[in-house]
C-alpha cells in the first residue's frame, strides 16, 4: 500500500529563555494507511513531538511533511484546522471533552462542523453502541462518566469524521487495567476494520496492539519492528517486542 | 491591618486578574468623575451665587426707569419694609448685540469707568493688556462671543456702535443674559450720550421680614397708577437666584442620575467579575483552606484588589473631574451672572468616594462570600463550577444552524447569571441613551420646549386704538403665516406678581396645558406651576385674581407648564381681563412668519408698519436667552454617548475576554479537533447575542416608558409637571441597534485573541 504519511529531515527545536533544545532531528519517515503504528521510547524523547507534528497540530522547524499526498507543514492555520477536521481523529490521554457540553454533543460539535445532521447522528449512534456506551451517558454531563466511559465517548468522537489516521496519544494513561483494555480492544478493532492508527505509549501492555512499533531516543528514530495484526493467539508476539525493546535500551 | 500573608495574595491577585481590575477601574473612574462634577455643581453653585452677591453688595431689588428721574426712590423710601434706598444716574437704550448666530436684546447700560458704583457693585474679572480708546468692559457672559481686545457691535434703533472688549465684568443684577439688563463700563474717550437716554437706577435693601416680591409689586403697580405708559425693569435678588440656579440645578441632577446608572453597571459587573474569578481560582482557594486559612482572609484577599483598585479608580476620577469642571464651569457661569469658578471641594470628593465604594465593598463582600461555601476538597477538585451541569437546551441532534452558532447560543444559555448580568448592564446603558435620545428630540426647539408657542415678531405697548390697523396691515404682509392681539401685563395672585398673558384665541397656539385647557371664558383662567403652588388650587378651583386695582374670581380651567416667568405665569382671555378692568383694550400682537421668513426681516417690515409701541424679534430673543441652556444640553448629549459607548465597549470586553480565559481548555480542545479560530469567534459572538438582544430590547422598551417620568423629575424644578416628548419609537430602536453593533464590533474585536489559544500548547501543557 502507497504511504499515508511519509516525512522528509522533520525537525523540531524548541527556544526557551535563549537556549535550543532540539526535539526531533531529521526524521524520515513512512507510514502506510493500514498501518497501527505505536510510538515508543524514553521520556523526552520527542514521541509526542512527533505525534502531533504528523496530524498537523504544531509545525515542524524543518523538514516535509506529506499527508496523503498534500504537503501540510507551510498550511495556513485555518487550513490546518480544516485539515485536521477531515482527516485526523485525536484520542488524548487526558480525554479531553468539554465540561459544559452533553457527551452526545461533544462528538456532534465535531461531526456537524459543515456535515449534514441526518448522516451524522445516525453515524454517531452507531458508534456509541460500536463502543459499548448506553443510551442513559449520551446525553449525561460528560464529567459523570468514568475514566473508561469518557476514554470510549472521546474515540467516538475521534472517529465521527471518518479520519483517514487516528492520533491516540497515551490512550490508557489514566485508566485502570479493565478501562485500558475496553480501550486497546476498540483500537485493535479499528485497526482490525481498517483504520490507520497512529498511538504514542509507554506502556508494553498497550504497544502489544500495534502492528509496527517505532522506537524515538534523543529525537531520532533509532528502532523500527514490524509486529503484524494483533492476535491473541500470537504467544510469542510479547518475546518479540519485548527483545526488541531491549535491543533499544528499554 | 492585614498580614504580610493576605499582602502576598491580595498582591498575586492584582496581578493574577490586572485586567479585570483596570475594566472595573475605568468604569469606577467615570461613575466618581460624573458624581464629584454633579456633587460639586449641585452643593456649590448657588452658594457661590450667594458669596458674589454678598461681596459685591447685591441688594434685595432693583428698578431701571428710562427717564432722568424716577418716582420709585420716593415710594420706596416712603415703604416702612424698605431698609434703605439709593439711586444711580446712568445712561441706557434697549439694544442687541450677536450672540451665538442670534440677536440678544435687552436693556444696555452704560457707566464711566471712573464712577464708583455702590450698592450692585461690578467687578472686573478681565482685563486686555491694550488700553483702547473705545474699550467697554462687558458682561461676562458674553466672553464666548468676543474675546478681549476683539471689536464687538451693539445695535440700536437701527445703527451699529462699535467697540473694543477692554475686559470682562461680572455683576449680579446686570450681567446675565436673561435676566434685567446688561451693563458695560466705558473707558474715558467712549461717549454714548448722543444715542442713550438718561435713566435711573434705584436699588433697596427690604427689611428682614418683608416679602420683596410684593414691595416691588406694590411699588410698580403705584407707578403705574401714576403713569400708563411706564415702562419699567426690575430685579430681585430672589429672582436671579432662582433662575440662575434652575439650568445647573437640573444639569446636576441629570449628572447624579448617570452616575448612579454607572454605579449600578459597576456593581454588576463587580459581582460577575469576582464570582469568575473565584471559579477560575477554587483550586488555590481550595488550598488555602486546606492549609488552614480562615474564609474572613481568603475573602480579603479575593475582595481587597477590587476595592483598593476601586478606591485608586475613584480618586483619580475624581482628580480628572477637575479638569473638566474647569471648562464647565466656564460653561455654567454663563447661565449665571457671576463667575463660578469652583477650588477643590472635599466634602463632595468625600461624599462622591463613599457613595461609590460603599456598594462596590458590599458587592465585593457578598460575591466572595462564596468562598465561605466552597469545601477544599471540592474546590481542590476545580470547585463548583466543574459540576454544575444544566442540560444544553439546543442539544446538536435537534436544534438547527450552524454548529458555532448552536454552542455559542447554548453556552449562553447554560449561564444564566452571567447572561443576566450582562442583559441588565446593557439595559441599564440603553436606558441611559434613551434619555440622549430625548434630548436630541429637544435641543434642536429647546426655547419652543421651555416656554411653549412664541411668535417670531412681538410689538408690545401699541397704543390701543393703533392695534386693529396694524393688525390688519401685518397680516397682509407676504412673510406673515398669521398674526394676532397678544398682551402681557403684570397680575397679582395670592399677592404675588403673576406675569398674566391674554390671547386673542388660544387655540392658534399650541397648548402647554398637561391638564384641563386654556380659558375660553371670560370667568376662566390657566395657571402655571408655581402659582398652582402658590395657591394650591386645582382644576375646578376659583382664584381671586388683582389687576391694576381691581379684584375678580376666575375658575381654574387649565394647569399649565413651562419655565416662562419660572412657572409664575396664567392666561386670561381679553373678556376675562375686561371682567377685571372693562375699559382694558390690547396693546400687543404677536406675528408669526411663514416657514424660512427671517424673523429679523420680519421685524424690520413690521416695524415699518407700526405706529406706536417697541417691536421686538422675539425669536432672536428667546433662542440668544435660551442657547446657554441648548450649548449645555448638547454637553450633556455628548457625555452620555461617551458613557455609553465606554460602558458598552467595556463591558462586553470584559465579558468576552473572560469567557475566553475561562474557556481557554476547551477553546484548545475544539481547535485540536479542527474547529478554526474564525468558527470559535463565530461561536462567541453567538453567546453575547441573547444578552446584548435582550439587554437592548429591556433597555429599549424601559427607556422609552421611563422617557417622560424622568424627563418631568428633572424639568420640575423649571415648571414642567408632565412631559410629552413625542419620541419616535424608531430613535430608540436606533440607538439600541447602535448598542448591539457596536457590542457586537467590540466583542470580535476581543475575541482576536482566541487566535493566541494553540491547541498544541494546551494539549501539551
Amino acid at each position: 500500500m502507497a504511504s499515508l504519511i511519509t516525512t522528509e529531515k522533520l525537525s523540531k527545536t524548541f527556544s526557551r529563555k535563549g537556549s535550543q533544545h532540539h526535539v526531533l532531528k531529521n526524521i524520515d519517515l513512512e507510514i502506510d494507511g493500514d498501518d497501527f503504528t505505536v510510538v515508543m521510547g524514553p521520556s523526552g524523547a520527542g514521541k509526542s513531538t512527533l505525534l502531533y507534528a504528523l496530524s498537523g497540530m504544531d509545525r515542524p522547524s524543518l523538514g516535509r511533511i506529506v499527508f496523503d499526498g498534500k504537503s501540510i507543514e507551510k498550511m495556513p492555520e485555518d487550513k490546518l484546522a480544516r485539515f485536521r477536521l477531515d482527516h485526523c481523529g485525536f484520542v488524548f490521554q487526558q480525554v479531553y471533552l468539554l465540561d459544559s457540553l452533553s457527551v452526545s454533543d461533544n462528538v456532534l460539535a465535531v461531526g456537524l462542523l459543515g456535515a449534514r445532521r441526518r448522516d451524522v447522528v445516525a453515524r454517531a449512534r452507531d458508534l456509541f453502541d460500536r463502543v459499548g456506551l448506553p443510551e442513559r451517558t449520551r446525553g449525561a454531563a460528560a464529567t459523570t462518566l468514568s475514566g473508561g466511559e469518557a476514554q470510549r465517548a472521546g474515540i467516538v468522537r475521534a472517529l465521527i469524521r471518518e479520519p483517514r489516521v487516528l492520533f491516540a496519544d497515551e490512550p490508557t494513561g489514566q485508566l485502570n487495567s479493565e478501562a485500558s483494555d475496553a480501550v486497546l480492544d476498540l483500537l485493535s478493532d479499528l485497526h482490525a476494520g481498517g483504520q490507520c492508527i497512529l498511538m504514542v505509549t509507554h506502556d508494553v501492555r498497550s504497544a502489544l496492539r500495534g502492528s509496527r512499533i517505532l522506537y524515538l531516543r534523543d529525537g531520532a528514530i533509532a528502532g523500527d519492528i514490524k509486529l503484524g495484526r494483533f492476535d491473541r493467539k500470537d504467544s510469542g508476539r510479547r518475546e518479540r517486542l519485548q527483545h526488541f525493546l531491549d535491543e533499544m535500551g528499554w | 491591618m492585614v498580614s504580610v500573608a493576605t499582602a502576598i495574595l491580595i498582591r498575586r491577585n492584582f496581578k493574577r486578574h490586572w485586567g479585570r481590575i483596570v475594566t472595573l477601574g475605568i468604569l469606577t473612574l467615570l461613575a466618581a468623575a460624573v458624581a464629584n462634577v454633579a456633587l460639586i455643581v449641585a452643593t456649590d453653585y448657588t452658594p457661590n451665587f450667594d458669596r458674589r452677591a454678598q461681596e459685591l453688595g447685591t441688594t434685595d431689588l432693583i428698578v431701571l426707569d428710562p427717564l432722568p428721574t424716577s418716582p420709585v426712590a420716593e415710594l420706596l423710601r416712603d415703604d416702612d419694609r424698605v431698609a434703605e434706598t439709593s439711586v444711580l444716574g446712568l445712561r441706557g437704550r434697549w439694544s442687541s448685540v450677536e450672540v451665538g448666530g442670534t440677536d440678544l436684546s435687552s436693556l444696555f447700560l452704560f457707566t464711566p469707568a471712573s464712577k464708583t458704583w455702590s450698592p450692585n457693585q461690578y467687578r472686573v474679572t478681565e482685563r486686555a493688556e491694550t488700553t483702547f480708546d473705545d474699550g467697554i468692559v462687558i458682561p461676562f457672559t458674553l466672553a464666548s462671543d468676543y474675546a478681549l481686545g476683539e471689536p464687538i457691535t451693539i445695535r440700536a434703533d437701527g445703527q451699529d456702535h462699535t467697540f473694543h472688549v477692554q475686559g470682562y465684568l461680572e455683576s449680579t443684577h446686570f450681567a446675565g443674559r436673561a435676566y434685567g439688563a446688561l451693563l458695560f463700563v466705558a473707558n474715558p474717550g467712549v461717549d454714548v450720550t448722543g444715542w442713550t437716554n438718561q435713566v435711573t437706577l434705584t436699588s433697596a435693601n427690604v427689611a428682614a421680614d418683608a416679602d420683596v416680591d410684593q414691595v416691588l409689586a406694590d411699588t410698580e403697580a403705584a407707578v403705574r397708577a401714576m403713569a400708563d405708559d411706564v415702562q419699567l425693569a426690575s430685579s430681585t435678588i430672589a429672582l436671579l437666584r432662582t433662575g440662575v440656579g434652575l439650568g445647573p440645578s437640573v444639569f446636576a441632577l441629570s449628572l447624579l442620575a448617570f452616575a448612579a446608572v454607572l454605579l449600578l453597571v459597576v456593581v454588576i459587573v463587580l459581582r460577575t467579575l469576582i464570582a469568575e474569578a473565584i471559579s477560575q481560582d477554587s483550586t488555590a482557594i481550595g488550598t488555602l483552606k486546606a492549609v488552614g486559612y480562615r474564609t474572613g482572609r481568603i475573602v480579603a484577599a479575593v475582595t481587597l484588589p477590587y476595592i483598593l483598585g476601586g478606591a485608586a479608580a475613584a480618586l483619580v476620577g475624581i482628580a480628572l473631574s477637575y479638569l473638566v469642571l474647569q471648562s464647565l464651569s466656564r460653561q455654567l457661569s454663563q447661565q449665571g451672572v457671576v463667575v463660578w469658578a469652583p477650588g477643590p471641594n472635599l466634602f463632595a470628593g468625600l461624599v462622591s468616594a463613599a457613595v461609590l465604594l460603599a456598594p462596590i465593598a458590599l458587592a465585593a463582600g457578598l460575591a466572595a462570600l462564596r468562598v465561605r461555601s466552597l469545601s477544599p476538597v471540592v474546590a481542590l477538585r476545580g470547585g463548583l463550577e466543574a459540576h454544575d451541569f444544566r442540560a444544553q437546551p439546543l442539544p446538536l441532534d435537534r436544534a438547527r444552524g450552524a454548529v458555532p452558532e448552536r454552542l455559542g447560543l447554548g453556552h449562553a444559555l447554560v449561564h444564566p447569571g452571567r447572561t443576566a448580568a450582562t442583559t441588565m448592564v446593557l439595559a441599564l446603558v440603553l436606558v441611559f441613551a434613551s434619555f440622549a435620545v430625548g434630548m436630541v428630540k429637544i435641543q434642536p426647539n429647546l426655547a419652543h420646549f421651555l416656554v411653549g408657542d412664541y411668535a417670531d415678531v412681538n410689538v408690545e405697548r401699541m397704543h390701543p386704538e393703533d392695534v386693529d390697523a396694524t393688525l390688519e396691515k401685518v397680516r397682509k404682509l407676504p412673510g406673515v403665516e398669521k398674526a394676532y392681539r397678544h398682551d402681557s401685563f403684570t397680575l397679582t395672585i395670592s399677592g404675588r406678581q403673576i406675569a398674566g398673558r391674554a390671547v386673542q384665541d388660544f387655540g392658534v397656539l399650541s397648548t402647554s396645558a398637561y391638564e384641563g385647557r386654556e380659558p375660553r371664558h371670560d370667568n376662566e383662567i390657566a395657571i402655571g406651576p408655581r402659582v398652582a403652588e402658590i395657591t394650591g388650587a386645582g382644576i375646578g378651583d376659583t382664584v381671586a385674581v388683582d389687576y391694576q386695582g381691581q379684584s375678580q374670581d376666575f375658575l381654574v380651567v387649565g394647569l399649565l407648564q413651562g419655565s416662562r416667568q419660572l412657572g409664575t405665569f396664567a392666561d386670561l382671555t381679553y373678556d376675562g381681563v375686561r371682567r377685571l378692568v372693562p375699559e382694558h383694550r390690547p396693546t400687543g400682537l404677536w406675528v408669526f412668519g411663514r416657514s424660512g421668513e427671517s424673523s429679523g426681516e420680519l421685524r424690520s417690515q413690521v416695524d415699518a408698519l407700526t405706529p406706536s409701541g417697541a417691536v421686538g424679534d422675539m425669536k432672536q430673543s428667546l433662542e440668544a436667552e435660551s442657547r446657554p441652556y441648548s450649548d449645555m444640553m448638547l454637553g450633556l448629549i455628548a457625555t452620555i454617548v461617551t458613557l455609553t459607548v465606554a460602558t458598552t465597549a467595556l463591558v462586553t470586553g470584559v465579558v468576552i475576554t473572560t469567557q475566553i480565559r475561562q474557556q481557554a481548555r476547551d477553546f484548545g480542545v475544539l481547535k485540536a479537533l479542527g474547529f478554526t479560530s474564525r468558527q470559535l469567534r463565530r461561536q462567541i459572538l453567538a453567546g453575547l447575542l441573547p444578552p446584548l438582544l435582550a439587554g437592548a430590547s429591556l433597555g429599549g422598551v424601559s427607556g422609552w416608558f421611563a422617557l417622560a417620568p424622568g424627563f418631568g423629575a428633572l424639568l420640575a424644578p423649571v415648571g414642567f409637571r408632565k412631559v410629552e416628548l413625542d419620541v419616535e419609537p424608531w430613535m430608540i430602536l436606533v440607538a439600541a441597534v447602535g448598542v448591539v453593533l457596536l457590542g457586537m464590533l467590540v466583542a470580535w474585536g476581543a475575541s482576536a485573541r482566541v487566535k493566541r489559544i494553540s491547541a498544541y500548547a494546551l494539549i501539551t501543557e
